[in-house]
């Protein structure tokens, strides 16, 4: 067990990770920008170390700073709660590097899940259903309309470093799609650095499910039952509901099984998300998130 | 910036300044040290130094005020 974390994070969630490591026995470093040098999740710390200035950017995903005040703290891991750097496969990596522990997934699951077309590569490998769609990114516009007429229209345009309902563009008929890949891959390009796009069968009214699972990195996971969320326009969800009202005990055990026997096979790591799209009675995998995002929108 | 303060550039020699010390713009004050890498610390102007709060080997975050020049 750990003697001493730093958490690379601040608020609510610092202060969840704080009291638990207190009840546990684990030293706690908190960090902070200038800004937030009179925080809550500062006072409560045993130990705290400024780490620069008000800008995010600069302080609390500063990977630099972080780790040189794990070296002068000697904290021998990291929590990095939510949101910032805790689906960073770099800082992972990094911390990896420096000898210091990550809490949370493992550098590798981070980024294979986070390139959304890897993810689905590895998805089908282990067995999880999947959207229909392309086998890897387009590019060609020929080469698009191949595709989306294997796989019937409606299809979505979607972006590979995207997810979380962003950057995905519909095309109804073939006429549309070359636009759309057009369209797709600029926005991609804008908001992620990275204009890689690839094709899936747009299901028009689907419920969003998602299962959560556990793993201990050797082999062993469970699912944690699953929860259906309720989209706004613009995809983001605006409530979700343990225990969606339409899975019956039987059909939550097998996709419940068929995600934890995937990351029993990952050896994964930590808390995870496998995102699924439902319409008539049938499952398909989106996305994974590499973090238990439930702690987000349903705070205890 | 974050790292360990030396106020020497090595265990055996001589402290960069003291108080009293009489410094040009650019000389080199204080060495931080993070993640293996040495930063020089140098002075934004010349003048004399007045006090100096870091100890040989200690801790610092950022913002910590490391010494006055006047």
């Amino acid at each position: 067990m750990f003697e001493k974390i730093l958490i690379a994070n601040r608020g609510e969630i610092a202060l969840r990770i704080l009291r638990a490591a207190k009840e546990l026995g684990i030293a706690t470093v908190a960090v902070h920008s200038t800004a937030d040098a009179d925080a809550m999740h500062v006072r409560l710390a045993d130990e705290s170390v400024c780490i620069g200035p008000p800008s995010a950017r600069d302080s609390y995903l500063n990977i630099p700073s972080i780790i040189a005040a794990c070296e002068i703290t000697g904290a021998d891991a990291v929590h990095p709660g939510y949101g910032f750097l805790s689906e960073n496969a770099r800082f992972a990596e990094v911390l990896a590097h420096h000898d210091i522990g990550f809490i949370g997934p493992k550098a590798e699951h981070i980024r294979i899940m986070g390139d959304k077309i890897e993810a689905k590569r590895t998805a089908k490998r282990l067995g999880i259903p999947c959207v229909p769609g392309s086998e890897g990114g387009v590019e060609d516009p020929e080469e698009a309309k191949r595709i989306a007429a294997e796989i019937g229209y409606p299809v979505l345009v979607k972006a590979a470093s995207g997810g979380g309902g962003r950057g995905m563009k519909v095309a109804r008929t073939e006429a549309d799609l070359e636009q759309a890949l057009g369209m797709a891959r600029t926005e991609a390009k804008a908001a992620f650095g990275d204009d890689a796009v690839y094709l899936e069968k747009y299901l028009e009214k689907p419920r969003h499910i998602e299962v959560q699972v556990l793993g201990d990195g050797r082999g062993n996971a469970v699912h944690l039952a699953e929860r259906d969320a309720r989209s706004s326009a613009g995809h983001q969800k605006v409530w979700e509901e343990g225990g969606s009202p339409v899975i019956s005990p039987e059909t939550r055990a097998e996709i419940g099984g068929i995600c934890a026997r995937a990351m029993q096979e990952l050896k994964y790591l930590g808390a995870g998300t496998v995102e699924f799209l439902y319409e008539d009675g049938r499952f398909y995998f989106i996305e994974m998130n590499t973090a238990s995002r439930s702690s987000i929108r349903s705070p205890r | 910036m974050v790292g360990t303060a030396y106020r020497r550039p090595s265990p055996e020699a001589k402290l960069f300044v003291d108080v009293g010390s009489k410094v040009e713009a650019g000389e080199k004050l204080l060495l931080i040290e993070a993640m293996k890498t040495f930063n020089e610390i140098v002075a934004p102007r010349a003048g004399t130094v007045t006090a100096v709060f870091v100890e040989d080997g200690q801790p610092v975050e950022f913002g910590e005020p490391l010494l006055v020049i006047e």
